[in-house]
């Protein structure tokens, strides 16, 4: 249903007269005439038979269609044979995307309509399980809420609680409409003022992400990553070389500590490990490190509470206890050179005395850092016991090399948290359980490849655009953000908002996002709110219209990456790596695209309309592996994308490992590839790192912050005390305790913030769906239909706050509002609310009243704009204290 | 009633049923003519209704001379603030529409059978099924890209059943006639045609039964539920009792349900009578 169609009514083409009154012209007399006339006109009759049966030549009498139908056609041959009801399904292989498990997963499939999911039989991670999240893919395609056509702005006024009164539109109108926007960049020579940006993503997304603004000349794309997790990459790059995320070998594990992550309710994998959890606590001793009672710390042997941002004390305590004990693994980390332990409380120790296996700079990081740090100084500082951190300290060594830390966002995602990434992610390599049985490993090696070279397609214009800085800051003094080892080598995500108000280093005149919601997403929400409003242009391709939608001129239907659309994925778990398809199994509802490939030729083929060729010659690139056909339309670039991108894995001419296929139909049919078994042992001493081992000594991690600190001709103190770290001379370059830097006064009404992901969260794009609210309450503490933070009842008596009340939270980034719920599972001092809820500009659940009132409060309103700087990342965890009050 | 007279009567539901599905749709330059013609008709077929809804068409005499509107339609802080001046009618009745029907946000008034009919509000329900059975038992699909239970295309499919009555009904008259003129021995082995042998299959009949159980089944069902949502969203409460854009729709709705009622109740008493 659009607007450009042109309605063909049924012959009556009656003209209206200035009164209202219809004289006819043909057909269908009009009705005054027949009601004076009492309804004998005859002739008219004849007529409109006379009429409708010539328009209806031609046809059989079993599929005579009406004159002027518009919304109804003759039904295809197959379709008008179909198998009886309920005996028509299959079941369909796709991905699920509502977390970064990324499962291979089975859709149910009835005449074109999903009705059930479960996990692929086929995959070696995930199995036949999947989680909560999958199911809810259901309500949230069939969504009425749903973005479903493309649609533009009519008021031209910003800002929060405007209406942008969208009205329908044709894609070729919006395809043209935003193609002569990026034609009015280049002829004005400034397409570096272009943006896109992605949340999510398929492995497409090098399509949309990376060719397209580059063909245009735009050096900002510009990733959620660091509002995601990339501070829990930092301590295993700057140990060992992998930034990444990390499989767990929980299957093999004697101990596992998971450290502010979740893993059976939200974060890694999560079907996979809640089908071997039981077996694992049966065989295992579980600990977990977080300020509230998680679902995993619910399923574990012991809980420390830790008091947020202290984790980085815990951790060195740990590894102080597992040196002193001498409970390290020998095989991996190496030993004195005469065998006798010379880790004592308060003595340094000659470096020439030990000898480095596998690993680096061990004495190096007891001297500068681990002497001291006794559970009782980390008692003191994490308010957990003394006796507890030892205990779990020594079974964790006692379980070497079978033993796990779990590095989550919780102790990361922090300012400062870089160095509890490593400070936690180091005790792997103490008791040797990097990249072993029953511990922490890599990714299996995979064989996709990329995209036909871009090279030829960029012209002067282009590389002149992409050579200027990006929006986000990237490398600035106070911005390093080491990716890669590299100054500004990673997305700083939150900063673009600033970027852009600053206009530093320039203004952003037009921006594509997919796939994101910035506006709720991302700490300080408001300097986004600002940010957008002032820009001119701006596109959202998203399933559902969402808060950032409201600052759009454009909003465009995305295809569900569930049922809708091509692409694949990229898991780990299990000891295996998939990579699942995603497939379009269903019929689409509504006129949806793909935002990567179809949308990505849609305009390339509008560009070259309007003069500038170069991105549809670069996608005619993309031809079919197995007819060598060059793509003609969006459907078949769509396609052929992936055909050319997973060849390797289906391919028999081209096998390079893991599963076999005959060939595209039998791989694209099961849905699913998997590696080979994981490789144990098999990167010891092989590291990415300037050593080759794993660096608790990070020589790796000094050439980056050296050669930040000397492109801006200052000194590593200088640049750490920048950055708002505490470290000082070569403490900066080893795991190490840094005291939590935390916004916010301590007063008798303020509390640490413990924000948390739900376990209902599809990337927290799930609160539409009315599962969300009924089953809320499997996450511990909360309430069905209810966005609740938790209190302890201690504080909650003290501040006469009762289960049930309106309560507000503030901050001086802002407020919210949300309900309490008294609980025991939060520490004292604390209180704990899940991310996810809060929505303003949303559906019908997820926003009470559209536009001004949302359901629940956003915890992003309350967290301030702050940075871990060294890795990008956001800041979520242990940043802020805020007030809490009674409404 | 005569027979010309019952079959202008089934012409003119046809082409009633045909302009409801598309003054659903987003609307565009056709939109005034289509309520005027509607109107006109409902009048015809059932003066009642428009008692009941006495607005229309009258509604639209406002938007005549709306080329510009005044600015004083929605600055109440209501659901669509900010209306700029500079918006004409048209684009106005656009936004409205959007805002009821389809979206982008909180959908107010949902167009889909499944969300009144459904225990739990589900798009893709077990009604949905039905509905697109129907249509694959009349060998047709939906042509939008859109759940086959959405308003449009239920009416759009009444207008289909009508039609089939109507061209069942001419073949009986033809293959009458065709009789006749066989019988008279006048020329034509043609009169032995195709149209004449599918008689049987084509029994108006039995479209005025299909047209009443689906009614009964499906429109007929949810179409008081959505006309209640339509009146609740287009209160004075959301969009100022001057927007002639709600006001429209309300009116719209209240003449959809009440008409959908008159014509079940018209179509039951064939079977009773």
């Amino acid at each position: 249903m659009n607007d450009s169609k042109t309605t063909t009514a049924n012959g009556a083409n009656g003209t209206v007269s200035a009164k209202g009154s219809i004289s006819a012209s043909g057909t269908m007399d009009a009705s005054t005439e027949n009601r004076k006339q009492n309804g004998t006109a005859a002739s008219s009759r004849k007529s409109f038979l006379k009429r409708a049966l010539m328009a209806g030549t031609g046809a059989t009498i079993g599929s005579m269609l009406a004159p002027g139908l518009s919304t109804l056609k003759a039904a295809g041959k197959a379709k008008a044979n179909p198998a009886p009801a309920g005996q028509n399904g299959r079941w369909e292989a796709t991905s699920c995307l509502g977390c970064t498990s990324w499962c291979s997963v089975q859709v149910y499939v009835q005449d074109g309509r999903a009705t059930r999911v479960r996990g692929n039989p086929n995959s070696k991670v995930n199995g036949e399980n999947i989680c909560v999240r999958g199911h809810m893919g259901l309500q949230q395609v069939y969504d009425p809420d749903r973005l479903k056509q493309p649609m533009k702005r009519t008021n031209p006024e910003k800002g929060r609680g405007i209406d942008p009164g969208f009205v329908p539109i044709t894609w070729d109108e919006a395809i043209d409409t935003i193609a002569e926007k990026i034609m009015e960049l280049r002829r004005n020579r400034e397409t570096h003022k272009f943006m896109l940006t992605r949340g999510r993503y398929t492995y497409l997304r090098d399509i949309f992400y990376d060719r397209f603004p580059k063909i245009i000349g735009s050096p900002n794309n510009i990733s959620h990553s660091s509002i995601c997790a990339e501070a829990e990459k930092f301590g295993p790059y700057y140990t060992e070389g992998i930034w990444a995320y990390r499989q767990y070998d929980v299957r093999n594990a004697r101990y596992v500590i998971c450290w502010g992550a979740d893993p059976i309710a939200t974060n890694r994998q999560v079907s996979h490990y809640n089908n071997v959890w039981g077996e694992l606590l049966s065989r295992a001793k579980v600990a977990t490190v977080e300020p509230r009672l998680s679902a995993t710390a619910a399923k574990s042997d012991e809980w420390m509470p830790v008091i947020p941002g202290q984790d980085g004390a815990l951790a060195v305590a740990m590894a102080h206890v597992i040196l002193t004990k001498g409970l390290w693994n020998r095989e991996f980390v190496g030993d004195f050179v005469d065998g006798q332990n010379r880790f004592k409380v308060g003595e340094t120790v000659d470096e020439a005395a030990f000898r480095d296996n596998h690993a680096h700079g061990l004495v190096k990081w007891w001297n500068l850092e681990l002497k001291d740090r006794t559970p009782q100084w980390a008692a003191e500082r994490a308010g957990v016991p003394a006796d507890q951190i030892e205990r779990v300290a020594t079974d964790f060594g006692k379980a070497a090399p079978h033993a796990i830390c779990w590095v989550g966002g919780g102790p990361t995602m922090q300012v400062r948290g870089a160095y509890n990434s490593m400070a936690t992610h180091a005790l792997n390599g103490l008791v040797g359980s990097v990249d072993n049985v029953g511990g922490t490993l890599a990714s299996n090696p995979e064989f996709s490849r990329g995209f036909p070279p871009l090279d030829p397609y960029l012209d002067d214009l282009a590389r002149e655009g992409i050579a200027k800085p990006k929006i986000d800051q990237r490398g600035y003094l106070e911005f390093p953000s080491l990716n890669g080892g590299r100054s500004g080598g990673g997305v700083i995500t939150n900063r673009a908002a600033d970027g852009m108000l600053d206009e530093d280093p320039y203004d952003i005149k037009m921006i594509i996002a997919y796939f994101n919601n910035f506006v709720f997403s991302s700490p300080d929400v408001d300097r986004w709110e600002r940010a957008l409003s002032k820009v001119p242009f701006n596109v959202h391709i998203t399933t559902h219209a969402a808060e950032y939608s409201m600052y759009c001129d454009i909003v465009l239907p995305a295809a569900h990456a569930m049922f809708e659309r091509h692409g694949f994925m990229k898991g780990i778990g299990n000891g295996y790596r998939q990579l699942p398809l995603n497939r379009p199994v269903i019929d689409r509802v509504w006129d949806v695209k793909s935002d990567e490939t179809e949308f990505s030729w849609l305009i390339a083929e509008k560009l070259a309309e309007k003069g500038f060729p170069n991105m549809i010659e670069h996608f005619r690139e993309y031809r079919d592996p197995e007819t060598g056909a060059v793509p003609q339309n969006a459907e078949e670039f769509d396609l052929f994308a992936l055909k050319h991108a997973t060849r390797d894995l289906w391919d028999p001419a081209h096998y390079k490992g893991g599963d076999r296929f005959d060939g595209w139909e039998d791989f694209y049919k099961t849905g699913v590839w998997n590696s080979d078994p994981y490789n144990y042992r098999g990167r010891w001493s092989r590291m990415r790192t300037k050593t080759g081992k794993f660096e608790f000594y990070s020589e790796t991690l000094k050439d980056a912050i050296e050669g930040h600190a000397g492109k801006h001709s200052v000194s590593v103190d200088q640049l750490m005390e920048s950055t708002h770290y505490l470290a000082r001379g070569e403490q900066a370059f080893i795991p190490h305790y840094e005291e939590p830097l935390i916004h916010g006064e301590e007063r008798e009404d303020t509390f640490h913030l413990v924000d948390y992901k739900s376990r209902m969260n599809r990337e927290g794009r799930s609160a539409n769906c009315s599962w969300y609210h009924e089953l809320k309450d499997i996450d511990p503490g909360n309430v069905p239909w209810q966005d609740v933070a938790n209190l302890n009842p201690v504080d909650a008596n003290r501040l006469g706050i009762k289960d049930g009340d309106a309560i507000r939270l503030s901050s001086a980034a802002g407020e919210l509002e949300c309900t309490a719920k008294l609980w025991e599972g939060v520490r004292p001092g604390t209180v704990a609310k899940a991310y996810g809820q809060g929505h303003w500009a949303y559906g019908r659940l997820a926003s009470k009243k559209f536009g001004k009132q949302p359901r629940g409060g956003n915890n992003n309103q309350v967290i301030p704009a702050d940075y871990d700087r060294l890795s990008g990342s956001s800041a979520f965890y242990a940043i802020v204290r805020v007030k809490v009050e009674k409404v | 009633m005569t027979m010309d007279q019952a079959l202008i009567r089934t012409e003119h539901r046809a082409r009633v049923y045909k302009l409801l599905s598309d003054c659903y749709q987003s609307p565009d330059a056709e939109f005034p003519a289509r309520v005027r013609e509607l109107s006109g008709l409902l009048n015809a077929l059932h003066p009642e209704i428009l008692l009941e809804v006495p607005n229309m068409p009258d509604g639209l005499d406002d938007a005549d001379d709306k080329g510009v509107p005044d600015g004083t339609d929605a600055s109440d802080g209501s659901d669509v603030p900010d209306d700029s001046e500079t918006r004409s009618f048209l684009e106005e009745l656009k936004v409205e529409h959007a805002r009821l029907f389809i979206g982008p946000f909180s959908l107010p008034v949902p167009p889909y059978g499944s969300m009144y009919l459904d225990r739990e509000e589900h798009l893709m329900a077990e009604s949905t099924k039905d509905v697109h059975q129907w249509y694959l038992s009349e060998g047709i699909e939906t042509a939008l890209k859109e759940m086959p239970d959405h308003i449009c295309i239920e009416l759009e499919f009444l207008y289909l059943l009508i039609y089939r009555e109507l061209k069942a009904q001419e073949q009986t008259e033809r293959s009458h006639d065709a009789g006749r003129e066989d019988r008279a021995g006048r020329p034509g082995g043609t009169g032995h045609s195709q149209v004449a042998r599918q008689k049987s299959t084509a029994d108006p009949a039995t479209y005025r039964d299909k047209q009443r159980r689906f009614l009964e089944q499906h429109p007929g069902r949810w179409i008081p539920a959505f006309e209640k949502k339509v009146r609740e969203h287009t209160g004075s409460a959301h969009t100022g009792s001057a927007h002639t854009g709600s006001a429209l729709y309300r009116d719209l709705a209240a003449a959809t349900r009440r008409f959908i009622a008159a014509d079940l109740a018209e179509l039951r008493r064939d079977v009773s009578g």
